[in-house]
């Protein structure tokens, strides 16, 4: 995590919290006179503090901590569903270790942490610093990301830009029978990334009024991650093209840093801030050599068909960022604020040949060759807010956004007149390059499309305190987007939103939010980018033939029209002097007012909560949520080569029947119980108990005209069922500790950590690596049951 | 309980005669004018409190090297002058507090706090959604007691001090797919700033773009081929706290393309999802779509976030 920002240690919930291993509950409260549990103002109940740690020494003070042990696992602990992100590896396992130091009778002070020494999610911190003055600091943190512990490769190479067959596998001369066969002799791989990020901030009070922050982070991201590749489509085809799920490199740094100085008094605040961010890629491109056979359509079968593909990976990228924020009190209890961000992205990448593909020596030149991609961005946010009587206040604001695109790469070889791009390597002679004087009906894209927006809104509000601790209010807010090159170019919101909040009623604090928005715009266009298949570019002539072949009733759900519904509850109830709960509920409904496209969607969660602090020596919690999402939408397949120069491409066309409509319903929902204790039965002996159970589940329906239709390009039985396999998660999770504090300075603890997992994703359950000329890593997220046990010790000085 | 003096201050707290009358309430006629008492005296009677509160960076900065002469008066700074609490110690409305018993409304204990914390990102905090929704500073913090390693928050992590209030999203963190959270590796003020910022949902950059490739740098092109979703916000496709599916989505893919490409192509790609392959038991052992197996879509279409291949039009390479 950022020093700069988070407060988390980096600590995984193995076995608790961090805070709770480096400190105990102080059975005293943190009160000497009050018998009751203290509130926050919303009502929730604070926790017990922990003991302050004590300090050694008299002029130089230090405290000191280390826990440490050992940890074993039994089960799928290999599962990478279980590690993913976390070491939860068998071995020695130093928990935390704390080193503080202190001048007494001065402000200065030191600190050095850490915790999961050498282990993959290591980190460390340290601080130095005088307080109220400055302070330097600095942190290291791991994490591995482990994406699969069971792929199947078949390509020597992984970790490099290049990817080759093993022999005797010929590179764009295998059948499935040859893959399968290569595969046969290869073992699991395990993939992942390792993230490792430093940084060191410093902060420095020039002035009671005056500081000066400067930072800067290097995260470096090694490893390998799941790709893929393509040389042609497969499907509705098992001879033709090949896809294989490759593995990319990872081999990465970007460097940031910012420099701010932040003002403040109570007439002015003010903050002015440069960050700039730096990626550095050490990887341009991957290669991988065609494990199948992907030929020209309609070529020879028994041809080798193209060797290799291509692909770019990220390229090197820049942003510079200049920001400023401004607070101004102004007479009658107003403030008036503002922000004000320019952005630059820039990325200036060495492009690579269009093709990887020896045989198409036409494209030998590009329209040039740098990316010379630029994007700038600009933010001017204002407010100021009235408030014209004490109880009453009153906001108006504006925020105007910018992005503006400048990148206007043309596809195309200038000096031959060829527009258009290689589709794909494998396909040489189906939507590669083509001249002006060719075939019309394919629409190659001739330039990138460079997507600029402006935003503009205004905003209102009244808010207005009607009783102690009670307040409602009304804003109201509209937005005018227009976006250059998608389907609708301006965009407009109106959204109004109500809220109240009380404490009248006793024991019991409300909010209630809703909120009503309305999406309408201009005429919705299906061949927006024409322009760039259309369009000449430098050196390029001018085209002609179709517009872009899109359904025409078909809308975008970010751009089209829809209204949206959001009502939101959330109570605590001080239901005992040490008893809270808390209830959360939320319901949208949003209607998307579209035939084809996203048609609806809905939205119901609902969490409650408890927690109970019978004494200091006893605490409980438990909590609940279910939510529920469903989303719909519909479309039509479209005939296949009937009337392909057709321009009509309205539902119930010769291009789109209305016998091709089907439609698709995702249902979502899940559920999350959790309950907990904390108890000390004796002196120094302390147990915890935790309990969490997880289930989500989605179906997938869909619905379709069974009589042919949609199906027509391919048999099939008139009874296929239309509900996908329901793609379900379940986890039970049960935590348990044991610790005995033998002296203030030496405490015991032995854990326990149950994790039962079940999984069923219609998306991987009996993938195999080679499916017709598809080749994957045949990952699966298996089930899995893990017993993790451990002891520590914890010595504090 | 140590004296200020035992615990190393360097600069004398406060004393009465200093400081200059102080209300509460300044717009009340009938406020009477209190005074300040100092550090000493409120000890007296709060040893536990204080020996919580010596543990804190408040107690370190103005026990040790008080800059201001707010933070000079160590307990008062926050609390009020202590004069008239003194005379009645167990009427609420005689000192400032932060708890639910409390006379002050919300926006005068966050007043308190304002008068130091003025800077930063609190310069948005008016107007803000936690402002707005009446939330106090003491709701998230207590400066009372070392609870968490860092910012003096109520609860041990950050995320439990914010799960007590957004509920729903320790459900989502324990999805599927998820962000490391309960690994301990980012919190959520890594992504949200909780004391104001320049967006709605209080994130640390203006836009969720920017906010997300602040990290995933490698998606920030800019591409010669962007994706155009991509460039205006990731929650387009992306369920930031956690999801069913993998890598964080809203929905399957085929399905979650789907929702906006209806365009014709070679043998009808990509609208035609009804094929039979695509059917739920449809061919599935032997001929199944490589559009609904696996990574879907994106095992082609794999540069989704943007391609700088100058054949990479369809985000292939």
């Amino acid at each position: 995590p950022s020093i700069a920002a988070a407060t988390s240690t980096g600590e995984s919930d193995l076995s608790g919290s961090a805070i709770e291993s480096t400190r105990d509950v102080d059975p005293r409260g943190l009160t000497t006179w009050r018998t009751t549990r203290h509130r926050s103002p919303s009502g929730i109940l604070y926790p017990y503090p922990r003991k302050p740690l004590p300090w050694s020494g008299n002029e130089f003070q230090i405290r000191a901590l280390v826990d440490f042990g050992y940890v074993v696992n039994s089960g799928e602990a290999d599962e990478a569903s279980f590690r993913k992100y976390a070491d939860r590896s068998d071995g020695l396992l130093v928990r935390r270790f704390l080193l503080e130091g202190q001048k007494r009778d001065s402000a200065n002070y030191f600190e050095i942490g850490g915790g999961s020494v050498g282990r993959s999610d290591q980190f460390f911190h340290g601080e130095l610093g005088r307080y109220g003055l400055f302070s330097i600091r600095g942190s290291f943190d791991s994490l591995e990301h482990l994406s699969m512990d069971d792929a199947r490769v078949l390509f020597a190479g992984v970790g490099s830009e290049l990817l080759t067959l093993p022999a005797p596998l010929v590179p764009g001369l295998n059948s499935a029978i040859d893959v399968n066969a290569a595969l046969a002799t290869t073992g699991q791989t395990r993939l992942s990334q390792k993230r490792k990020q430093t940084e060191f901030e410093l902060r420095l009070g020039i002035h009671p009024r005056l500081t000066f922050i400067a930072d800067y982070r290097l995260r470096k991201r090694s490893g390998e991650r799941p790709f893929g590749g393509t040389l042609g489509i497969t499907f509705s085809s098992n001879i033709v093209g090949s896809v294989a799920e490759t593995i990319a490199p990872e081999e990465s740094n970007t460097h940031e840093f910012s420099a701010a100085l932040q003002y403040a008094d109570k007439k002015l605040q003010a903050n002015l801030r440069y960050h700039s961010s730096i990626y550095d890629n050490q990887n341009t491109s991957l290669t991988w050599e065609n494990p199948f056979l992907a030929r020209a359509l309609g070529g020879p079968l028994d041809v080798q068909g193209v060797q290799r593909g291509r692909a770019a990976l990220a390229p090197d990228n820049q942003l510079h960022q200049i920001t400023m924020d401004l607070g101004l009190e102004l007479p009658l209890r107003s403030r008036f604020t503002t922000h004000v961000a320019w952005t630059r992205m820039r990325q200036n990448q060495r492009l690579l040949p269009a093709t990887i593909n020896p045989v198409l020596t036409d494209f030998d030149v590009l329209s040039r060759n740098k990316a010379d991609a630029q994007v700038d961005q600009l933010l001017v946010q204002s407010k100021i807010r009235l408030r014209p009587f004490s109880a009453v206040s009153l906001q108006f604001g504006f925020r105007y956004s910018m992005r503006d695109n400048d990148t206007n790469y043309r596809s195309g070889n200038p000096t031959s007149g060829q527009f258009g791009y290689v589709t794909v390597d494998g396909y040489p002679t189906v939507d590669a390059y083509r001249r002006e004087d060719e075939e019309k009906r394919f629409t190659n894209r001739r330039g990138a499309v460079p997507f600029s927006m402006r935003r503009y809104r205004l905003n209102g509000s009244i808010d207005w305190r009607f009783a102690k601790r009670s307040r409602m209010g009304m804003s109201f807010q509209h937005d005018t987007s227009q976006r250059e090159n998608r389907a609708r170019r301006e965009v407009r919101d109106e959204r109004v939103r109500v809220h109240a909040s009380t404490a009248l009623i006793p024991y019991t604090q409300l909010r209630l939010p809703y909120s009503y928005l309305r999406r309408s715009g201009s005429n919705y266009s299906a061949s927006r980018d024409a322009r760039y298949y259309d369009a000449p570019g430098p050196g390029l002539r001018q085209r002609t033939g179709g517009p872009t072949r899109s359904l025409r009733n078909f809308r975008q759900f970010d751009l089209g029209s829809q209204e949206l519904h959001d009502v939101a509850l959330r109570a605590n109830w001080l239901i005992g002097p040490r008893v809270d709960l808390s209830l959360a509920v939320r319901y949208e409904i949003r209607d998307f007012r579209a035939s084809y496209g996203v048609t609806d969607s809905r939205v119901a969660e609902i969490s409650l909560d408890t927690s109970i602090q019978i004494s200091p020596r006893l605490t409980g919690y438990g909590f609940a949520s279910f939510d529920w999402r469903d989303r719909r939408m519909a479309s039509i397949n479209g005939a296949t080569n009937l009337g392909r120069d057709s321009t009509d491409f309205r539902a119930g066309s010769a291009r789109f029947p209305l016998s091709n409509r089907w439609t698709w319903d995702s249902d979502s929902r899940g559920i999350t119980l959790g309950a907990g204790l904390t108890a000390q039965p004796h002196e120094g002996l302390e147990l915890r108990a935790d309990y969490r159970f997880q289930r989500s589940h989605e179906v997938v329906d869909t619905d379709f005209d069974r009589t042919g239709g949609a199906l027509t390009l391919l048999s099939v039985a008139a009874d296929a069922p239309s509900r996908f396999p329901t793609l379900r998660q379940v986890d039970h999770v049960v935590d348990a500790s044991v610790a005995y504090h033998w002296t203030d300075a030496i405490t015991t603890r032995v854990f326990y950590r149950f994790q039962y997992s079940t999984i069923n994703d219609f998306q991987q359950q009996g993938l195999q690596p080679v499916v017709n000329h598809n080749l994957y890593l045949g990952h699966v997220d298996d089930d899995f049951a893990v017993h993790v046990i451990g002891a520590t010790v914890r010595l504090r000085y | 309980t140590d004296s200020p003096q035992t615990l190393g201050a360097t600069k004398p707290i406060e004393s009465h005669s200093d400081s200059q009358p102080f209300k509460i309430d300044s717009a009340n006629p009938n406020e009477p004018e209190r005074e300040f008492l100092g550090y000493a005296v409120c000890i007296g009677c709060h040893a536990i409190e204080a020996e919580h509160w010596n543990d804190t960076v408040h107690a370190k900065i103005f026990l040790k090297n008080p800059r201001t002469l707010a933070e000079r008066r160590g307990c008062e700074a926050c609390h009020g002058p202590g004069s008239e609490h003194l005379k009645a110690t167990s009427d609420r409305s005689r000192i400032i507090s932060f708890t639910r018993e409390s006379d002050l409304e919300v926006e005068q204990m966050n007043a308190v706090c304002l008068e130091c914390h003025l800077g930063g990102a609190r310069i948005q905090w008016s107007g803000s959604a936690h402002e707005t929704e009446a939330v106090a500073c003491s709701d998230c913090h207590n400066p009372m007691s070392q609870i968490s390693e860092q910012g003096l928050l109520r609860e041990p992590t950050v995320r439990e001090t914010c799960f007590s209030c957004h509920p729903r999203q320790r459900a989502e963190f324990r999805k599927r797919s998820h962000m490391p959270l309960f690994e301990g590796k980012l919190d959520c003020d890594d992504c949200h700033q909780p004391h104001g910022s320049a967006t709605e949902p209080l994130l640390r950059a203006d836009s969720t773009f920017e906010l997300c490739t602040s990290c995933h740098s490698d998606k920030r092109g800019p591409f010669i081929w962007e994706h155009a979703p991509v460039t205006e916000g990731c929650t387009s496709c992306h369920l930031p706290h956690g999801s069913n599916q993998d890598s964080l989505l809203i929905t399957s893919p085929p399905f979650l393309c789907q929702q906006c490409h209806a365009q014709l192509g070679v043998r009808n790609h990509p609208i035609a999802l009804q094929t039979p392959e695509n059917l739920a038991s449809g061919r599935v052992a032997g001929n199944r779509d490589p559009r609904i197996i696996g990574r879907g879509c994106v095992t082609c279409h794999v540069q989704i976030h943007g391609s700088n291949h100058p054949s990479g039009a369809r985000f292939h390479r």
